[in-house]
């Protein structure tokens, strides 16, 4: 079970903001529905949709899916899952990695809705936990993830690598998303 | 410490102990803001996990299972139309049959479930997927789509694969001809 302080930034002074990362707990799914939903509809925003219920329940009924959450004044900040078993590394030496299923940040917490951001450093925390697990799991920080269209600027700030997207032209009707991963962490 | 030398409670205790580092450092936080702000974007990852299979995609195993299966499923259709020497058609058939049969797998009977999952079994290792899909994953994913698809799927395939050997065919007719 997971609750670890972290440091958010308050988006109008930069000032240092404790938060908690924890396990994703059903308030958590609940604040998402109640708090992030319109908004994201309002906005069209890409994850609209998402189930975190559903992802939730995966985490709980099987051992390699792991959902986390962020709060902060008493609201759901940000929220993640990954993966720990299944999935490997694009470069040549195919090593296990955590793969980022799904990151997520509340609605105030986005340029593209509140300016400026109710807190800043969110995805970045989330970001940094996955690399924390998969450095805990003996895969030395490695972790992959597929970026939203319009993020990919983000991960490249983060100099993640970069590769291009992997048709199958047998199943994808649209181009699919951009493909990034941190090589493994150097001490 | 190394990962190869470390157990996995020290490799636990001391990646925690770098990440309240990093959370801890003011530096460190102004340095993801101005990243974060220059990227001035949603940030974000992952793709929503569709219920295109059923039941199977619901089975909270998992969206990687959904991928996974979608591909062999694909796949074998595409491999099932080629053995139909289509030729020039066999792109345009399998463009009807792709969403038809997405329609017919959408709520699959137990059985076809038990397949399918069972397909994705074979072709995969306990560490991840095999480099080649088995025979066996194959031929039974092949019975499913048999199975599914309905004797109108197949007629709309053969449609469209014979307007377009018609089409090809007359393009190259009509090319002007030299003396």
């Amino acid at each position: 079970m997971v609750t670890t302080k972290v440091n958010l930034l308050r988006g109008d002074s930069n000032k240092l903001v404790e938060a908690t990362l924890l396990d994703l707990a059903p308030s958590h799914i609940n604040n998402f529905r109640q708090e992030w939903k319109a908004s994201l509809r309002q906005f069209s925003q890409e994850d609209k949709y998402w189930d975190w219920a559903f992802k939730k329940r995966a985490a709980s009924n099987y051992g390699n899916y792991e959902c986390y959450a962020i709060e902060a004044d008493e609201r759901t900040q940000g929220l993640m899952m990954i993966e720990t078993k299944w999935h490997r590394s694009r470069m040549k030496s195919r090593q296990p990695l955590v793969y980022v299923e799904a990151i997520s940040v509340a609605p105030w917490n986005r340029v593209q809705i509140r300016r400026p951001p109710q807190f800043r450093r969110v995805g970045s925390v989330l970001l940094e936990f996955a690399r924390t697990r998969s450095a805990a799991l003996g895969y030395e920080g490695r972790i992959g993830l597929e970026s939203l269209p319009g993020a990919e600027g983000f991960y490249e700030g983060r100099n993640m690598m970069r590769f291009e997207p992997e048709i199958d032209p047998f199943v994808d009707d649209e181009l699919p998303l951009t493909y990034f991963e941190y090589p493994p962490r150097r001490s | 410490m190394t990962a190869q030398n470390s157990s996995p409670e020290q490799l636990e205790q001391q990646a925690m102990r770098d990440f309240m580092a990093r959370m801890q450092d003011p530096q460190v936080a102004l340095e993801d803001a101005r990243i974060e702000d220059e990227a001035s974007c949603t940030i974000g990852a992952g793709t929503d996990w569709g219920d295109q299979l059923g039941s199977v995609i619901t089975n909270p195993q998992g969206y990687y299972q959904h991928q996974r299966i979608q591909s062999l499923v694909m796949n074998e259709l595409w491999t099932l139309l080629k053995d139909c020497d289509l030729g020039a058609g066999l792109s345009s058939a399998f463009a009807v049959g792709k969403p038809l049969l997405f329609k017919r797998l959408k709520q699959p009977s137990e059985s076809v479930q038990q397949q399918l999952l069972a397909a994705f079994d074979d072709s995969m290792t306990p560490d991840g997927p095999k480099e080649i899909v088995p025979d066996s994953a194959c031929s039974s994913v092949q019975k499913v789509i048999y199975t599914v698809l309905l004797e109108q799927d197949w007629k709309a395939m053969s449609v469209a694969a014979t307007t377009a050997v018609q089409q090809s065919f007359m393009q190259r007719i009509s090319l002007p001809k030299t003396a």
